[in-house]
């Protein structure tokens, strides 16, 4: 088992973000698909290993970016920015499943 | 499907050997993928529940940090974060689930979140700071389970293929030939008795 030391990025919003400075994260404020991007491809070369993305920039990640991260041990989780959640990641969790499942386990519970 | 092989003896043997490894392939990715099934329905539970409190707490210090930004000009409450105490150092080890590596993190924090003077700052910006001090731990968490269900997933989709196409292709394939041959061989047989006995009569009769 080998161990290493790794950082906690979040990409998101500069209103968003803030908060998350102070309780010892690195912090990449983006508003456009280039700063996301960037932030990402930096991420990716340096030593991170969770980054925190607002979902409202979730459609700003480019596939290729997001291909890289899926591959690689770093997990990129979504997060609800400042103006609120917009269910994306509990969306992108039932898709998982349902991909994996082939059902929707959700719907039969409820039946 | 009948598999393109000629009809002797020593095709029929190989095939037999083939379709024996098949079988067993087949019955070690089925139980690999019941497994990991189970694996994952089991996380898959946590994690909903997991995401749910820190998007419900996120959203309530976002809630008081907006508050605050209306307390405080932008510009100080800026200076206050500016120049964060705390740091989180993560150590990653990776953990086997089946044939996966998962990553599984641990914290270690040194320094405080408090980083500023209480002078000229809110009250309320250390209680939105503790409360998302003490959420993070539970951001990591689902980060870590978050991974390991999308590689989860991913394995599970991967196996499921694998086994399909053992079932439904690979394994009826097989059969298919090996009847066919064996059927072949019989034929074969009985063709070389009929001239046999057809070759016996003539030579008698001379």
């Amino acid at each position: 088992m080998s161990t290493s030391k790794k950082n906690i990025a979040v990409i998101g919003d500069s209103s968003s973000v803030l908060c998350f400075k102070a309780v010892g994260l690195s912090v990449f404020p983006a508003d456009t698909a280039e700063d996301v991007n960037n932030a990402l491809q930096k991420v990716y070369k340096e030593k991170y290993a969770i980054v925190f993305i607002t979902e409202q920039l979730k459609p700003l990640i480019s596939d290729a970016m997001a291909g890289l991260l899926a591959n690689s041990l770093i997990s990129l989780v979504l997060i609800p920015g400042s103006k609120g959640s917009l269910g994306i990641g509990m969306a992108q969790l039932s898709e998982i499943v349902n991909k994996a499942v082939g059902v929707n386990i959700e719907k039969e519970e409820k039946a | 499907m009948r598999l393109n092989v000629n009809p002797t003896r020593m095709e029929l043997l190989n095939l037999k050997k083939r379709i024996k490894i098949a079988v067993r392939g087949h019955k070690l990715l089925k139980d690999k993928q019941d497994e990991l099934m189970r694996r994952f329905l089991e996380l898959i539970k946590d994690v909903k529940e997991l995401r749910l409190k820190v998007e419900k707490s996120l959203n309530d210090v976002f809630r008081k940090f907006a508050c605050l930004s209306s307390i405080m000009s932008e510009e100080s409450l800026e200076e206050a974060l500016a120049m964060p105490a705390k740091v989180i150092n993560l150590n990653i080890e990776k953990s086997h689930v089946m044939n996966l590596t998962v990553p599984k993190y641990e914290t270690k924090v040194e320094g405080d979140i408090m980083c500023y003077g209480y002078g000229d700052t809110s009250g309320d910006l250390d209680l939105a700071l503790y409360q998302l001090d003490t959420i993070l731990q539970d951001m990591i968490t689902l980060a870590q389970k978050e991974k390991t269900i999308e590689l989860l997933a991913a394995e599970i989709i991967r196996t499921r293929r694998r086994v399909n196409a053992l079932e439904y292709i690979l394994i009826p394939n097989l059969e298919e030939t090996i009847k066919y041959i064996g059927m072949r061989l019989s034929e074969m047989e009985r063709s070389n008795l009929a001239r046999l006995m057809k070759l016996k009569d003539i030579i008698r009769k001379h």
